[in-house]
């Protein structure tokens, strides 16, 4: 290059140019741009992208990422709203041999790749239409199935020949400096021409363009110089791009980041890994022109190019999936006749109801439309996975607005009957929304769900079937740590800056980032912190890598992986989209969501113990609607462990609420959600509910849709409504603003519907203070809120798990804890809970225990005892069925492993265990350490322990430990758990030939355990205990300090200066509390709340976070039966216990 | 008997903790173990000559005479420490590890008669007990406590008091051996501190030097000794430190790093003396220590055949008289920076002979340049020049060599370019430069036509020259 500089016809060249500067071509399209979705590779979000080709009125682009088309749904969407043309396409990691490759056409051609040791490069490809696109996604997925998700870089990438194969539709860049033709730019350009003959021979002649980048770099220049004389001897079109890895010149700096995380090196030590300048930003076509003065046609060339690519994501191809019928049925009739055959069943004509004429009338109009809309396989498929889950006894049922269809409830997707409760089908499926519907089902949590995800797979085939992506973005902890190593901080800085991620819910309207900076002792001032949080902001929200959603599911009949490329999830057996679940929706892709519920799980199992042990079958489909046991306990807010209605802020308002009817426990879902309480709906409602304030409307027009809450909005569906009465909205409209309040991605766009909404609210003569009330309340929905429908079906499983609590609590309780971790408590507050509506339960036994908790037959009633326990047991046990009792399972046991404990069991059905050597010689799997926490929590009592029992000096210790540890068997035979303890490490450990066969010269030495040491080892084996609340140890002590116990607070009156004490169970401090936090402090009768203000939590910090015991002064707050103190002092207990948690900050 | 001292405060500034109680020890008995930092156990036995009969009529009546004499020679060592400012608690019994457990849980001086070791130690609880003293590790001793958490076994008495036996079918020889030490039983010997061996030598002037002549003197009289140390345990040294103590209450240190380890007294002072020359003291010269790093002698196996390289001692002697002449930070070899930063480089003394580790392999930095066809005359520093820009390229120059005649002025006649770099942004000295490579040609005299590369600046806004294409 550099010899050429003197060189007469250069200088001829450079004249030339100075004179044609004029006449340079002003339209430019940017043909290869690599977005965030590179994964570390790119720094700009697709939007920015568009956003920044918009603003400098390019008409197209195009969206080259690495490997996929992750980022192509958004790019798509965000082009098409801003008026430009998205071009698809990718970078393809192929990697090549060094050896002779057959071409399409027959000929053998030589692909030398050089001697570089990186044998795979990149060759960017554009999709010319939608075959070229089909073919992409083929590829990519090829790639991607063939190694496992976290395969090395380079291990990656597809061969030659399939290269080759799925060439067609297809147009090939030469690419930059990691493309094809990298290799060989030192002046001999003949291995260079082999391989872009390689390249014509594979994409047809007239679909390779030698691409040329202009990033001011001499060894850029000088492989582009080769490209131009292997171009000019070959006839191949010169092309211009830019090789764009970020929107603006600025973000350079977030790509350099990003080369560091992806190398593992700092910025200091990244040395030439980093950019030589910041010069891949998105030009603008004049800068472009510039550049490519000397050569004007590679200029005009991008827009020809763009010109012949006629493939947006709007032709994506993919076709509603089908359901293969029985012969002489097409899947109209098919779907018909399964509709018809439910409603009979759902709807029964010989009882006359009258709703059976509204059913026909609502399913005809339903299934009209699906077949308008050609749906009818979705349906089937959706119908097909709940016939599987019937047929394996896996609960199942439909959740959001799928239950708004009389066609889902009779095919049994949902539970809930649309038409008894007034449902609106449009909410689920109208013509005018041009949107598809998705349903969602709720399963069991873990294998059932497994099962039933394994069985789409199987059913639609590996390549018909695969989960939606959920795109992990850069945020939080993570983020803070990545970005503070890249600049080089030390460990401790490191710690520090990422603690300033909060990761409490509410934020200090004054915790500033300043200050926050200023508290963690780093000052913004200095450069490198200042530079950290530069960096830090920039990074934020940008995407990471890919994971796998929770149940969303696409299907596409064996051809999804023409529509979208797949990849393997980190879970074996698992294969996702490359797009989320926002994306498939706005492409039109049809999905089922295919969700875990552990109440799912509990419920399926309390159904199977009640079949098992009770004989009893309980069909959740039909059980009594208002049963009187069910709605006094809620009434009560005697709600521990039941669905969605448990935690602290609904046990607070179901005593105002005072459900007396299934509808009302649907509003009670609803009303504790983050929309209804930011939105100030929840106090308006109670108040009307109990008479306080009358109801009115906002506005007349809105009485039909408001008359059923009071005049209060409580649901989606009231909003969307009230937004097409008041601000005049059409269908599509009301849909848009749906979405938006569902959308993560929405605070723009809701504001752009604020806006939308205040005009034609002020059209329609709505303004000032009532046109804010409704601004305010759409508002805040989009914060969260439900739709009726949903609310509905979660009632609906609300009520079956408050049903079989209050009717068969062992069967319930013992469901609960074979389905932990779920819920809002730890299973020691459900035990306790159990154990106070009377229900006795047994401790862990490796005689009698299964793994999982089982049901004994059992004595009716254990309200008997010592004072203490009578003490415990306050509530009123009434009708609750008890002749049950409660097996404690091996599961129960932290640190025993399933393999071990169901050994255990299988061991134990062949013979009873005749000692602790005996069990360890027959369950070679049970390790020390299982064994020990065994005999430390008692399991291992029952067996019988050779040798006299030695004398003891505590009586009253002893006794009572025998008392509490011993179910059953004769007194002389039973251990205490220090002689099992003392067993075990014999039988444990090989003694060695010397004390090998020494006999033990009576029993254990060892003093039996305290009440104290007992109550610590259950805690700290199993995270609960049968014995006695640990606060009731310390009951004497507390009433010297005059401390009310959780359950005689009902009985004082309101604003009484009150103690309580307790375990705290529970810590919150919600978003939408303005910064009150609310602590449920346990003790032997019960639960107290206590509410505790911003200023005293302020002065009370470190024992409030970090205290599991405490004590609190306050007034009592007692209003319609909600009982909280209001905190003023705080004081920690010091209370031995090991192992307290607690569910915090929720 | 064995005392044992257990320090529980020391006063702030001073020597260091563990060589205070050392000290201290070693001026009651030659027999000293230094258990922990903060622990010290040393053999008291057949001191009644020195600390038994004089001071007898302190004690009490009933005590036996090697009792008594054990409390006296407590009480001596806590008064010591006393004066010395240091909290300690001193115990004497008849097994060392009695002795620790007693001074780690007592305050002020216990002495326990053989006999009574339980009854002293058996309410301590387990906690107290060290079971690295007898010889259990760690991880192990972690397991055993926690079984014995499970028993319930919490203090020494419990421990004990379990049998034997059975104790160890359970928790094996380590049980045993805890159980012992437990009951004070348990026998072993002392890991007695050797003096330490003296690579450093001190000297405290008096008075105070300020010319290099005398300093000399002083440095021989050390190094020689040092090297003599050296000599007498077969060791060399590649690194010598010097502190030297100044009038204005400064210290002044250096470093000097060998290549190969060496003993030679008088290449240690030559280097010595060069080094303090290129950066002498502010002040005069008060006290002189010299510390010489023991490492193993080189060595050599020379060939018959294999031509002489200059002695290691010489060659070090030449470049630190370069070091004196033209800055320690310009002599070594030149290492290329890893960075898009033109012309970076650092300057790397010559390394210690040895396996070099080789560096991560930078994929980028592996990548050669392409090979030039022309030779490029960099010009360090580079001229500053005047340039005239027409249409963003530069159309004519002017620059001239501070220090030479040589200059480059005319008309371009040819421009590639930009060549655009910048980097370090997250740096205080971020960088950013724009390269043309120029045909410049002086229209007077064809002598000063030149190609060559120059660069702007585009932080500064100014022109260089950086070199010509030959």
């Amino acid at each position: 290059m550099q010899a050429k500089i003197g060189n007469g016809s250069q200088q001829r060249k450079q004249q030339q140019l100075l004179t044609t500067h004029r006449l340079l071509p002003t339209k430019y399209v940017e043909l290869h741009a690599r977005s965030a979705f590179s994964f570390l590779q790119g720094a700009s979000t697709p939007e920015e992208l568009i956003a920044r080709c918009a603003e400098l009125e390019m008409p197209s682009m195009a969206l080259l990422d690495q490997d996929g088309v992750y980022g192509a749904a958004r790019f798509h969407l965000a082009a098409q709203k801003l008026g430009v043309k998205a071009h698809i396409g990718a970078e393809i990691a192929v990697r090549g041999p060094k050896s002779e490759v057959q071409s399409p056409t027959g000929n053998r051609k030589t692909l030398n790749l050089g001697d570089s040791p990186k044998k795979v490069f990149s060759v960017p490809v554009l999709v010319r239409n939608r075959t070229g696109y089909q073919n992409l996604c083929r590829l990519v997925t090829l790639m991607k199935l063939r190694v496992p998700k976290h395969a090395k870089p380079g291990e990656c990438a597809v061969t030659t020949d399939e290269l080759a194969e799925y060439a067609s539709g297809l147009i090939c860049l030469t690419g930059g400096s990691d493309g094809p033709l990298r290799f060989d730019h030192h002046g001999d350009t003949k291995n260079t021409e082999k391989t872009a003959e390689w390249l014509i021979d594979v994409f047809g002649k007239g679909n390779v363009y030698a691409e040329l980048q202009r990033h001011f770099n001499r060894e850029e220049e000088a492989r582009n110089q080769a490209v131009i004389e292997v171009a000019r001897r070959l006839k191949l079109p010169l092309l211009a791009t830019n090789g764009v890895s970020y929107a603006a010149a600025g973000q350079r700096q977030i790509a350099d980041v990003f080369t560091c995380i992806r190398n593992h090196v700092r910025l200091e030590t990244a040395g030439r890994l980093l950019a030589v300048n910041s010069e891949r930003f998105v030009k603008s076509p004049l800068e472009m022109a510039r550049l490519f003065a000397d050569l004007p046609e590679a200029i005009t060339n991008t827009t020809e190019l763009s010109s012949r690519l006629e493939f947006t994501l709007k032709d994506l191809g993919y076709e509603f999936p089908k359901y293969p019928v029985p012969p002489g049925e097409t899947m109209t009739s098919f779907l018909r006749r399964r509709t018809y055959e439910g409603a009979r069943w759902r709807y029964p004509r010989d009882n006359g109801s009258p709703t059976f004429a509204q059913a026909e009338k609502q399913i005809e109009h339903e299934l009209k439309l699906i077949e308008k809309l050609k749906l009818e396989g979705y349906f089937l498929i959706v119908w097909d996975i709940i016939q599987f889950c019937k047929r394996n006894n896996i609960l199942v049922q439909g959740r959001g607005s799928a239950a708004n269809s009389a066609v889902c409830y009779s095919l049994e997707i949902t539970a809930v009957d649309p038409i008894g409760m007034e449902l609106l089908f449009e909410r689920f499926l109208s013509e005018e929304r041009g949107e598809w519907p998705d349903i969602d089902l709720d399963l069991p949590s873990g294998d059932q769900r497994e099962r039933t995800i394994q069985y789409v797979y199987e059913r639609y085939g590996k390549r018909g079937a695969a989960m939606t992506a959920n795109v992990i973005t850069y945020r939080g902890r993570s983020a803070a740590r990545e970005v503070g190593k890249v600049l080089g901080f030390d460990e401790e800085t490191l710690g520090r800056l990422s603690s300033l991620v909060h990761t409490w819910e509410w934020k200090d309207p004054k915790d500033t980032t300043a200050r926050q900076f200023k508290d963690a002792g780093l000052d913004l001032r200095d450069r490198r912190i200042r530079k950290f949080f530069q960096l830090y902001t920039a990074v934020k929200d940008l995407p990471r890598h890919l994971g796998q959603h929770s149940g969303g599911m696409v299907i596409c009949q064996g051809q999804l992986d023409s529509v979208v490329p797949l990849e393997p999830a980190a879970m074996p057996g698992r294969v996702v989209v490359q797009w989320d679940k926002e994306d498939c929706a706005d492409l039109g892709i049809i999905k089922v969501d295919l969700l875990g519920l552990g109440m799912m799980a509990v419920l399926e199992e309390s159904i199977q113990i009640i079949r098992d042990d009770y004989g009893e079958e309980v069909d959740l489909a039909h059980l009594p609607p208002d049963d009187p046991t069910v709605y006094e306990a809620l009434q009560h807010a005697d709600t521990i462990g039941m669905f969605q209605i448990e935690s602290r802020a609904q046990m607070s308002c179901l005593p105002r609420l005072r459900p007396q009817k299934f509808y009302d426990i649907v509003v009670q879902v609803a009303i504790i959600r983050p929309g209804p309480i930011v939105g100030n709906m929840v106090n308006p409602y109670l108040n009307r509910r109990l008479g306080r304030a009358p109801v009115t409307y906002a506005h007349p027009d809105l009485e039909p849709v408001l008359k059923r809450t009071l005049g209060v909005p409580l649901f989606q569906e009231q909003l969307l409504k009230v937004a097409m009465i008041c601000a005049g909205f059409s269908g599509g409209e009301a849909e848009e603003l749906r979405r938006a309040m569902g959308f993560k991605r929405s605070e723009q766009r809701m504001r752009d519907i604020e806006v939308k909404l205040r005009r034609g609210m002020t059209a329609k003569g709505i303004t000032g203070k009532t046109q804010d009330e409704i601004v305010q309340s759409i508002a805040s929905f989009a914060l969260y809120g439900f739709p009726e429908s949903h609310a509905a079906s979660f009632a609906l499983i609300a009520y079956a798990s408050a049903y079989l609590k209050c009717h068969y609590l062992a069967a319930f309780t013992a469901a609960t804890l074979n389905n932990q971790p779920m819920g809002f408590y730890q299973p020691f507050t459900i035990i306790k809970d159990a154990q106070r509506h009377g229900l006795k339960v047994k401790p862990v036994d490796v005689m009698r225990s299964n793994w999982e908790c089982t049901m004994e037959s059992g004595s009716k009633s254990n309200v008997k005892g010592s004072k203490s326990d009578r003490i415990e047991q306050t509530l009123d046990i009434g009708p609750w069925a008890l002749d049950k009792d409660l097996r404690l399972g091996l599961r129960c046991v932290k640190g025993l492993r399933e393999e071990s404990g169901r050994a255990i069991v299988r061991e134990r059905i062949k013979q009873p265990f005749a000692g602790i050597d005996d069990l360890h010689h027959r369950v070679p799997e049970l390790r020390k350490d299982e064994l020990r926490k065994l005999a430390a929590i008692g399991a291992l009592n029952f067996i019988q322990i050779p040798g006299p029992k030695p004398k003891v000096q505590s009586p009253k210790s002893v006794r009572a430990e025998q008392t509490l540890d011993m179910g059953h068997g004769a007194l002389d035979k039973r251990a205490n758990r220090r002689d099992a303890l003392w067993q075990v490490e014999r039988v444990a450990r090989d003694a060695g030939p010397l004390y090998e066969k020494l006999a033990e010269d009576g029993g254990s030495p060892l003093t039996p355990m305290t009440l104290n040491e007992r109550l610590n080892a259950d805690l700290r084996g199993t995270g609960l205990t049968i014995g006695r609340h640990p606060m009731a140890h310390q009951r004497a002590w507390l009433d010297t300090l005059k401390v009310a116990r959780a359950a005689e607070l009902k009985d004082l009156r309101n604003g009484m200066w009150v103690r309580v004490a307790g375990w705290v169970i529970v810590r919150q401090r919600p978003g939408t509390a303005k910064g009150f936090v609310f602590l449920s402090l346990e003790d032997e009768t019960g639960i107290a709340n206590v509410i505790v203000t911003p200023q005293i939590f302020e002065q009370n910090r470190l024992a409030l976070v970090n205290y599991p015991f405490l004590l609190i002064e306050g007034a009592l707050q007692h209003q319609d039966n909600v009982v909280s103190v209001k905190a003023r002092r705080v004081e920690p207990l010091n209370i031995a216990i090991t192992d307290a948690g607690s569910h915090d900050f929720h | 008997m064995f005392a044992c001292i257990y320090g529980q405060t020391f006063p702030k500034s001073g020597s260091d903790a563990g060589e205070m109680l050392i000290d201290l020890a070693f001026t009651f008995s030659p027999l000293v173990e230094q258990t922990a930092t903060d622990t010290v156990v040393l053999e008291v036995s057949g001191q009644e000559l020195l600390f038994g009969l004089s001071l007898r009529s302190t004690q009490g009546v009933n005590d036996k005479p090697e009792i008594e004499c054990a409390r006296t020679l407590a009480n001596e060592i806590a008064r010591r420490a006393t004066q010395l400012s240091c909290k300690v608690n001193v115990s004497v019994a008849a097994n060392p590890d009695v002795a620790v457990h007693a001074a780690r849980s007592f305050d002020g001086v216990t002495v326990i008669p053989p006999g009574t070791e339980l009854t002293a130690l058996g309410s301590l609880p387990l906690k107290m007990l060290d079971c690295s003293l007898a010889g259990i590790e760690k991880d192990k001793a972690e397991e055993i406590r926690e079984t014995l958490g499970l028993w319930g076994v919490r203090t020494f008495s419990d421990l004990a008091g379990l049998p034997m036996a059975g104790l160890a079918q359970r928790l094996g020889q380590e049980g045993i051996r805890l159980q012992k030490l437990a009951q004070g039983k348990d026998d072993r010997h002392l890991a007695l501190l050797q003096p330490p061996i003296g690579f450093e030598q001190s000297l405290e002037l008096e008075h105070p030097v300020t010319e290099l002549e005398p300093l000399s003197f002083i440095f021989s009289r050390l190094l020689n000794q040092l090297c003599a140390n050296l000599n007498e345990h077969a060791l060399a040294t590649n690194e010598l430190n010097l502190r030297l103590k100044l009038e204005d209450r400064t210290d002044y240190e250096r470093t000097v790093t060998l290549p190969v380890p060496m003993r030679n007294s008088k290449t240690f002072l030559r280097l010595l003396l060069f080094d303090i020359e290129s950066k002498p003291p502010e002040a005069a010269i008060i006290a002189v220590t010299i510390r010489a790093e023991p490492v193993k002698p080189r060595e050599l196996q020379t060939g018959l055949f294999i031509p002489l390289a200059p002695e290691p001692e010489k060659l070090e002697l030449t470049l630190a008289r370069l070091a004196k002449l033209v800055g320690a930070d310009n002599v070594g070899s030149a290492e290329l920076l890893d960075t898009h930063r033109p012309d970076a480089f650092r300057m790397k003394s010559f390394g210690r002979t040895g396996v070099r580790k080789q560096s991560k392999s930078n994929p980028q930095s592996a990548m050669q340049n392409p090979p030039c066809v022309m030779g490029f005359r960099v010009f360090r520093p580079p001229w500053p020049a005047q340039v005239q820009v027409m249409q963003g390229r530069p159309a004519r120059i002017n620059a001239r060599n501070v220090n030479s005649s040589y200059l480059i002025c005319g008309q371009v006649i040819c421009a590639a370019g930009p060549w655009r770099t910048s980097g370090d942004w997250w740096r205080a000295d971020v960088w950013a430069r724009d390269e043309w490579d120029v045909a410049v040609s002086n229209s007077s005299s064809s002598q000063n036509d030149a190609l060559c590369r120059i660069y702007r600046d585009l932080k500064s806004e100014e022109w260089f020259v950086e070199g010509v294409y030959d």
